[in-house]
């Protein structure tokens, strides 16, 4: 009993220590991240920024199984009766806060945004929009044009936005939200609510308008559609009223016109070669794979030692 | 935030080689008068940079630090830093122009809803002139092809 008590102190110890120390390496650093991808194609962006934003749980969890866990369970021996020391307690109440404080972030946001979607489709009508998941025409002037729901995905389209926007701008507004659906951001963004740590506001905010830039490209195939979704765009915003959007879903117009300026302006400009991955990145993307496979085949080579290691530093902490 | 600024309200309006000086600090982090000088204020005299560095260190913009028998002057604050501070005061004062702290408020989201709509006009007028260019440009291709 003791032993898997001290077990599991150890292993959330480490957890959240490893947690902690990425987490503000992370918030520390996502700017110069940005900074050194900036010329990259706008999805990769995305992809990169929410990877560097969940890295702390990443990294957390992968030290933790790969080398907390097997170091305790071979290398503690299971007849000592060692007492727990104050520190992997402290540890393992942080541990549990945290866990307990992101568990309730994420059920409130997915709480309100049921409760948001439930009063919007309250009367809502299925339409003939031909897409992969239902698209439900809403009565309400709000939102204009949201992909709401993670597992049971839907587009919602206000009768307003349906009757200012034409066939081109609609269609291009709805793949818009299809490809946040299929990028699965509403479900990103639950796991970041789950998440949270101080600080990470800019990164957060930084990833949602990368995530909108990139539904932007994926839903337009060539300069006029880009030019319709602008002027979708523009129409919606004159809809949306000054409200904060609700959590978990992608609404085409999250704030205010100013910073969708930005984003018409970049389909203005719209060439064809965004939608293209730049040619250097199959080589990137070798080159990814190769270092991963050394790193991995490194750490399989010396992880006797690196358990030895890991189980030394644990013993200290227990102490 | 405040403890930022510990100059005056009216201190805080940069005149333009002030911020002609704090962008090119920006730009390089840090610098003595004779590096900017040599990068990108080649057309001052020596005197002016020294004098206007001098000014922004004494209205707590910079920081500075003897180097020989010359300062590295070092912004204090990031560009954000300082325009977030900026609008601060300006809403501050904007509010305190009122006993009823919701008139100014109310003028506020009327200015930005009005700056929102031009904004979109602007912007729509944008779309609606590449949208022409697009059409001028697919009908000329088609009428080379004839």
């Amino acid at each position: 009993m003791m032993f898997a008590l001290r077990g599991i102190a150890v292993c959330i110890s480490v957890f959240v220590m490893v947690y902690c120390a990425t987490s503000i390496a992370v918030s520390l650093s996502w700017r110069h991240l940005i900074f050194g991808i900036r010329q990259r194609p706008v999805r990769q962006v995305a992809d990169l920024l929410f990877v560097w934003r969940i890295f702390p749980l990443l990294s957390a969890a992968a030290v933790t199984a790969a080398f907390t866990i097997p170091s305790f369970l071979l290398l503690e021996p299971r007849s000592i009766h060692e007492p727990l020391g104050a520190v992997p307690i402290a540890l393992g109440f942080c541990g549990a806060a945290f866990v307990l404080f992101g568990a309730v972030k994420a059920t409130t946001a997915l709480r309100r945004a049921r409760r948001a979607i439930s009063s919007w489709t309250k009367d809502a009508l299925p339409t003939n929009a031909g897409a992969k998941v239902p698209v439900l025409r809403i009565c309400g002037k709000v939102p204009p044009i949201t992909a709401a729901g993670i597992v049971r995905s839907r587009v919602l389209l206000s009768s307003a936005a349906e009757s200012v926007l034409t066939a081109n701008e609609l269609r291009t507004a709805l793949n818009h939200e299809l490809a946040h659906l299929r990028r699965r951001d509403n479900l990103k963004k639950l796991l970041l609510q789950f998440t949270s740590f101080p600080g990470m506001q800019g990164l957060e905010s930084a990833w949602l308008e990368a995530t909108e830039m990139a539904a932007d490209d994926a839903a337009v195939a060539s300069a006029p559609e880009a030019l319709d979704l602008a002027a979708a765009l523009i129409k919606v915003s004159r809809l949306a009223p000054l409200e904060d959007p609700v959590e978990l879903t992608a609404a085409l117009i999250r704030t205010r016109a100013g910073s969708v300026r930005a984003r018409v302006e970049r389909l203005i400009a719209w060439k064809d070669q965004q939608r293209v991955l730049s040619t250097s990145s199959s080589s990137r993307l070798t080159f990814g794979l190769t270092t991963t496979l050394a790193t991995i085949a490194a750490v399989a080579m010396s992880y006797m030692h690196l358990l030895i290691g890991v189980h030394m530093a644990t013993e200290w902490l227990v102490r | 935030m405040n403890r930022i600024f510990h100059f005056r309200a009216s201190s805080s309006e940069l005149g333009p080689l002030e911020q002609r000086l704090l962008e090119a600090l920006w730009e390089r982090g840090h610098a003595t008068v004779r590096e900017l000088i040599e990068s990108s204020c080649g057309d001052l005299a020596y005197t002016t940079v020294m004098t206007t560095l001098d000014r922004l260190f004494k209205k707590n913009l910079l920081n500075r630090k003897s180097e020989g028998r010359a300062f590295r002057y070092a912004p204090c604050f990031t560009r954000e830093e300082l325009h977030r501070e900026v609008a601060g005061e300006a809403i501050r004062q904007l509010l305190n122009a009122s006993p009823a702290a919701t008139v100014p408020l109310s003028y506020l989201v009327e200015i930005l809803t009005k700056r929102d709509a031009q904004l979109l006009d602007y912007l729509g007028e944008l779309v609606d002139r590449e949208r022409r260019k697009l059409r001028n440009g697919s009908r000329q291709k088609n009428q080379e092809k004839e």
